[in-house]
């Protein structure tokens, strides 16, 4: 089953206090299966707005998002979204986040122990099972929300800032954790950040946004870049000394930069 | 030299010095014991003063007996009838009439605040109705609730239900409105139809809410019940009302005072208790 993801004219408005705000405008784009695609731009810019609407939450009043070619309708355990917050429930234990996915969508009871095990060793939180979300540090919540979403085996993953509330040295944890548990199943991952470098080490593809109403401004084309050995192969910490990544990233710093001084 | 040393620390920042000196005020002790031993000691400390200052003046008894009068007057009332019966007779009718018109509250208030936030044309509906009467005290209610019921244990129970729906209606309501709308958004994206977000996101993020608003509930239903149970009197002669109402009648202030303070006993221990099962609903808060 393809999980390319593609953009038709998208438009989406809001209505505000000081009237109607544009937050995207004919956003048109084509994400390719299994691609891991990173999106930056300055704040406001409607990133978030789209990812939203790639999970079902909201319907573009003009303009159509397909998964593998059919229609996005509505929100559905193949379109994972994590939070920047985590949004764990915070009266379940663990074990009982990663299990509301799978039970509320009718898997057996007996396959349901069997995959949070799985997920849990995946993450690397076995022994945290009966702990509650507060018990938790930031990075070890995040970890839960995101076996949450890819226990279900989603055929896309939608991250919104996921790791902007984590300190630097679990960020960088995060991001390395990420790649190794998106390799296991490769959903196709939308992923925005405000970190440049964030985007350079992660994404196939990083798109660089106008600032409101958002449109594509220009994509880079990082697996082209790296060829096969993908920076996010290497150590998170070794790759940003490298002449090559700082290039990329000072050129994609530049764009957003450009975004959020033509402001005004 | 206890002055001394408290004026010290006023004067500048607390030092190392300061906390490992083995000078300790009185204050410095009181502060030391365990809770209920403090409060104990109060207790008995204000009624020393009371006693003090009946003994002194040589206050008459009519106008003001001393503690120990009270006490004893407690005492004898755990098998002196007065009314309908002693002491347990009463407590047990008021309590009886609490929980009545408590559970009204609750049965109506909690699922009619919960559907008000989830649904909502009928928060446009019910919510005028409902800004209008909160404004009623609970009290004035009591006669319109004796057409209705006549003297007695069901117009009692009417003006607690009065004063505990409101509370109980509104924190039910809030609950739901503040549920994180993030949290229903994860649900949505894992799969979760409205019914399952009912009760699996929006009732347990709505739970300590929920009892906060019993527990305001139950406090104000108790003050309303000793009102009802003065204004609405009863014909079956019992309730801790009643007690303060027959004292007051026979010129025995000693059982005025007695049954004011059993109602306050009472009254902190239900709430005790309902703080005890709130903390149960809210383990996984921080």
């Amino acid at each position: 089953m393809p999980n390319n993801l593609s953009y038709e004219n998208v438009t989406m408005r809001f209505e505000g206090r000081s009237g109607a705000v544009q937050a995207l405008d004919r956003f048109d784009f084509q994400v390719k299966s299994s691609e891991f695609l990173v999106i930056v731009g300055p704040s406001g810019c409607g990133k978030s707005t789209l990812l939203h609407l790639t999970a079902g939450l909201y319907k573009p009043p003009t303009g159509r998002i397909l998964l593998g070619g059919e229609e996005v309708r509505e929100p559905g355990p193949d379109k994972a979204i994590v939070f920047q917050n985590f949004s764990l429930f915070p009266w379940k234990t663990v074990h009982d986040n990663i299990d509301f996915g799978l039970r509320i969508n009718g898997v057996p009871a007996a396959d349901r122990e069997d995959q949070i095990k799985r997920v849990i060793r995946l993450i690397g939180l076995d022994g945290f099972e009966n702990h509650y979300p507060r018990q938790l540090s930031g990075g070890m919540q995040q970890r839960v929300a995101i076996a949450r979403s890819f226990v279900l085996k989603p055929r896309t993953l939608l991250m919104d800032e996921p790791f902007a509330a984590l300190d630097a040295q679990n960020r960088q944890i995060m991001q390395e954790e990420l790649v190794r548990i998106w390799q296991t199943q490769r959903p196709t991952v939308m992923f925005i950040t405000h970190s440049v470098e964030e985007a350079v080490f992660l994404a196939d593809r990083v798109i660089v946004m106008t600032r409101r109403p958002g449109r594509v401004k220009e994509v880079i084309d990082i697996a082209n870049i790296t060829g096969d050995h993908h920076w996010r192969a290497d150590p998170f910490d070794e790759v940003i000394r490298r002449a090559d990544f700082q290039d990329v990233r000072s050129r994609i710093w530049g764009l957003v930069k450009s975004e959020i001084s033509v402001r005004n | 030299m206890a002055d001394g040393t408290a004026e010290a620390s006023v004067s500048r920042l607390p030092t190392e010095a300061d906390r490992t000196s083995t000078t300790r005020t009185l204050g410095d002790r009181i502060e030391a014991l365990p809770n209920a031993l403090r409060v104990g000691v109060m207790l008995f400390f204000w009624l020393a003063v009371w006693y003090g200052v009946v003994e002194l003046f040589a206050v008459s008894k009519d106008f003001l007996p001393n503690p120990i009068d009270v006490i004893s007057r407690i005492v004898r009332l755990a098998w002196e009838p007065v009314g309908a019966g002693p002491l347990l007779t009463h407590a047990w009718a008021s309590i009886v009439r609490l929980l009545w018109g408590f559970g009204a509250a609750i049965v109506i208030g909690v699922p009619l605040g919960l559907a008000m936030a989830y649904f909502r044309p009928l928060q446009w509906i019910v919510a005028p109705l409902f800004e209008l009467f909160r404004y009623i005290p609970p009290i004035a209610w009591a006669p319109f609730a004796m057409f209705w019921f006549g003297a007695g244990s069901s117009a009692q129970a009417y003006v607690i239900f009065t004063s505990s729906f409101a509370p109980i209606l509104i924190n039910s309501f809030r609950g739901v409105q503040l549920v994180d709308s993030r949290l229903i958004d994860a649900a949505r994206t894992l799969g979760a139809k409205s019914w399952t977000i009912l009760f699996e996101v929006a009732l347990p993020a709505a739970l300590p809410h929920v009892v906060t608003g019993l527990r305001i509930g139950l406090a104000t239903g108790w003050m309303a019940l000793i009102a009802a149970e003065i204004v609405a009197g009863t014909g079956s002669r019992d309730g801790l009302g009643y007690l303060i109402l027959q004292g007051q009648q026979q010129l025995h202030a000693d059982l005025t005072i007695g049954a004011m303070v059993l109602i306050g006993i009472l009254g902190s221990l239900i709430d005790l208790a309902i703080r005890a099962v709130e903390g149960r609903f809210a383990y996984w808060r921080s």
